[in-house]
C-alpha cells in the first residue's frame, strides 16, 4: 500500500506500554497517588486538546481551561439539575463544548495567528467571569457541590480505583481517536494549515472551516475532561478554570513536545511529578516552570520528545554505520 | 476555459492591474511574460482569489471573481505559487495527499488515492524515491516538482504556474519544462507566468506580454518570438544574468 504512516512505531508502542503500566497503578500505590494520577490524566486530555490545536493545526489558544470549565459545568448541571446519568452528562459536555468552540472558531479564526491567540485570552477571561457570576449555571462564587460520581446502569464508582479506570479508559479512547485523526485527510489538512495557511487555502482547503473544526475537536477533548473532572472531584469552583491553568497546559505541551500525542503525555507527567514531588517548593513553582521552559526553548525547542527522537535517530544511524563497517 | 475581462486589482490604494483581458482555451498552454513588478503574480493571485479585484473572471462558464480561494481551487482551477511553498513539515507523500482535497474535498477517511499518486509518480519518478522524506529537506527543483505534483493530485481543470523556473539550475529547468509540456499534452490547460521569456515562448501556444499592469502585446508564441519589439525588450537587452542563460541555450 502506498498509504504508509510516518508515525514512529516506537512512540506508539511506548505509549501502549505506559498505559498498561498505568493500569497497574491502583494495585501498586496508595489511594492518594491514584487520585493524583486521575487528576493528571484529566490534565492530559486538556493538553491533548492543545496538541490538536497547536501541534497539528498551528493555532495557539489560551482558552483551553475555559473550555474545560464549560464541559465541567455542563456535566455538573446535567447531573445535579436534570437528573441525567453519567452518559448523558458526558455526551452533553462533549457536544456542547465542541459546538461552542466551533461557533466561536468561525468568529475568532477570521483573525490570524497572534490575533487569534489574543482573542483566546479574551475568551478565557470572559468564560472565567461567566463561571464566577452566572449563578444559575455555575453556582457563582460558591461553586457547585455534591456532584454525583460516575454511575453506569445502576453501578456506581465509589472508590478512587474504579474512578481511575474510568478516566483511564476515556484517555485511551481519546488518544486512539487523535492518532486516527493524525492519519486522516482532515489531520493532513490541519498540518497543511500549520505549515502554510495561504497555500493550503489555494489547494482547496477552506482554512476558516478547517481551523474551526480543529477548535471543535479540541473543545470536545476539553469537554470530556470537564465531565470527568466534575464527577471525579464532586465539586466545581470557578477558581480551577483560570488563565493560569491554560498556561500550564501550554507549558506541558511545550515541555513534552508538540510533534505527537506522546509529547502531551510526557509534558503532563513531568509537570505533575514536579508539582507533587516538590510540594515544599510550591512557592517557587512558577519560577521553576518559567526558567525550565526558557531553558528548554533555547536548548531543545522541540521539547523532550523532540530531543528524544533526535537521539533515537542518531543511535539508529550509528548502528547502521557500525553494521556497515563490520561487514 | 478561462476568460478574463477588464480586470482591475488594487493593493490598498495602489492600482496594480489596469484592465486586463485574457483567455485560456481548452488544452492550451498560455504564457504570461513581463518584467519584475509588471503584475504577473498579481494577475494569478487575482484569478485564484487571494487578491481582490474588479472586472470579470469566468472559469468553465462560471463567474468566480467573488469566490473564495478555497472554493476556486475546489472548482479545479489550481495555482502553483511562486517560490514553491510546499508544506515543509509534511513528507512528500503527505504533501501530495493534501493536494487531493481540491478534487475530493475534506474528509475523515484516508480513502484510496493510489491512482492519483501513481500518476504523479509516473510523471515525477524522483518524488517516488523521496516519498517518505520531509518536504523541507528537498532541493529546489524537487520542491518545484512536488508543488506541481501536489496540484496534479487535485485533478486540475486548469493549472496556473507561477515562475516555475525561479532559482533553479538550467539543467533542472529543462527537465522541469519537459514535464510541464507533458502535463499540458495530457490535456490540462496551463497558464504560466515566466521571466525566462525565450523558454516560455518556446513551449507555449500563445502568450501575453504584461507591462506595468497592462497587456501590451499578445499573439501566437511563435510570432512573438520573431517580433522585433519583443526581441529587444525581453530576449535581447535583458538583465545580464538572464542574458547569460539565454546565450548558453543558444550554444547548445
Amino acid at each position: 500500500m502506498l498509504q504508509k504512516s510516518k508515525k514512529n512505531p516506537v512512540s506508539a508502542m511506548a505509549m501502549t506500554a505506559f498505559a498498561l503500566l498505568l493500569a497497574l497503578a491502583p494495585v501498586a500505590t496508595s489511594v492518594y497517588t491514584v487520585h493524583v494520577i486521575s487528576v493528571a490524566m484529566i490534565s492530559y486530555l486538556c493538553v491533548l486538546s492543545v496538541y490538536v490545536l497547536l501541534g497539528l493545526c498551528g493555532q495557539n489558544s489560551f482558552a483551553q481551561a475555559g473550555l474545560w470549565g464549560v464541559g465541567a459545568y455542563l456535566a455538573g448541571n446535567i447531573l445535579l439539575k436534570t437528573g441525567g446519568g453519567t452518559l448523558t452528562a458526558f455526551v452533553v459536555a462533549i457536544a456542547g463544548t465542541a459546538l461552542l468552540a466551533f461557533v466561536l472558531g468561525f468568529a475568532f479564526f477570521r483573525l490570524k495567528q497572534y490575533y487569534f491567540t489574543f482573542a483566546s485570552i479574551g475568551l478565557m477571561t470572559i468564560l472565567n467571569g461567566v463561571f464566577m457570576n452566572w449563578e444559575p449555571f455555575s453556582g457563582g462564587a460558591v461553586g457547585m457541590k455534591n456532584i454525583p460520581t460516575f454511575t453506569f446502569f445502576g453501578w456506581q464508582a465509589t472508590t478512587e480505583q474504579s474512578k481511575f479506570y474510568i478516566v483511564l479508559v476515556v484517555c485511551i479512547v481519546a488518544t486512539v481517536l487523535i492518532g486516527l485523526l493524525f492519519r486522516s485527510s482532515l489531520g493532513r489538512a490541519f498540518m497543511a494549515i500549520r505549515d502554510n495557511e495561504m497555500t493550503a487555502d489555494s489547494m482547496g482547503i477552506n482554512s476558516l472551516l478547517t481551523k474551526s473544526i480543529a477548535f471543535a475537536i479540541s473543545g470536545a477533548l476539553c469537554g470530556a475532561a470537564g465531565a470527568l473532572h466534575a464527577s471525579l472531584s464532586g465539586y466545581l469552583s470557578y477558581q480551577s478554570f483560570t488563565y493560569n491553568q491554560s498556561t500550564i497546559y501550554l507549558i506541558m505541551i511545550m515541555i513534552g513536545g508538540t510533534i505527537s500525542p506522546a509529547g502531551a503525555l510526557i509534558g503532563t507527567c513531568v509537570i505533575t511529578i514536579l508539582q507533587e514531588g516538590f510540594r515544599s517548593l510550591q512557592d517557587y513553582m512558577q519560577l521553576i516552570y518559567g526558567v525550565g521552559v526558557i531553558l528548554l526553548m533555547i536548548f531543545q525547542p522541540e521539547g523532550i520528545l523532540g530531543g528524544g527522537k533526535a537521539l533515537y535517530e542518531r543511535i539508529c544511524e550509528r548502528r547502521k554505520k557500525a553494521k556497515a563497517g563490520s561487514r | 476555459m478561462l476568460k478574463i475581462e477588464n480586470l482591475v486589482s488594487h493593493y490598498g490604494s495602489i492600482e496594480a492591474l489596469h484592465g486586463i483581458s485574457l483567455q485560456v482555451g481548452k488544452g492550451e498552454m498560455v504564457a504570461l511574460i513581463g518584467a519584475n513588478g509588471a503584475g504577473k503574480t498579481t494577475l494569478l493571485n487575482s484569478i485564484s482569489g487571494t487578491v481582490t479585484a474588479r472586472g470579470s473572471i469566468e472559469f468553465a462558464g462560471k463567474e468566480i471573481l467573488r469566490e473564495k480561494a478555497a472554493s476556486i481551487a475546489r472548482m479545479g482551477l489550481l495555482q502553483v505559487p511562486e517560490g514553491r511553498h510546499v508544506f515543509p513539515g509534511l513528507t512528500v507523500e503527505e504533501n501530495l495527499l493534501v493536494g487531493t482535497v481540491a478534487g475530493k474535498g475534506l474528509r475523515l477517511r484516508p480513502g484510496d488515492n493510489s491512482k492519483e499518486l501513481e500518476m504523479v509518480y509516473e510523471t515525477f519518478p524522483r518524488l517516488k524515491e523521496r516519498r517518505q522524506q520531509l518536504a523541507w529537506s528537498m532541493s529546489g527543483g524537487e520542491q518545484q516538482m512536488l508543488a506541481i505534483g501536489r496540484a496534479l493530485m487535485g485533478q486540475p481543470k486548469l493549472l496556473m504556474l507561477d515562475e516555475p523556473s525561479m532559482g533553479l539550475a538550467p539543467i533542472v529547468v529543462e527537465e522541469l519544462f519537459e514535464k510541464i509540456v507533458e502535463i499540458n499534452q495530457s490535456g490540462v490547460p496551463i497558464l504560466m507566468v515566466e521571466q525566462n521569456a525565450r523558454l516560455a515562448l518556446k513551449v507555449s501556444n500563445r502568450a501575453y506580454i504584461l507591462e506595468r499592469g497592462r497587456i501590451t502585446a499578445e499573439g501566437a508564441s511563435a510570432d512573438l518570438l520573431q517580433d522585433p519589439k519583443v526581441l529587444e525588450a525581453y530576449l535581447g537587452k535583458m538583465v545580464s544574468g538572464k542574458k547569460d542563460s539565454s546565450k548558453r541555450e543558444e550554444k547548445r
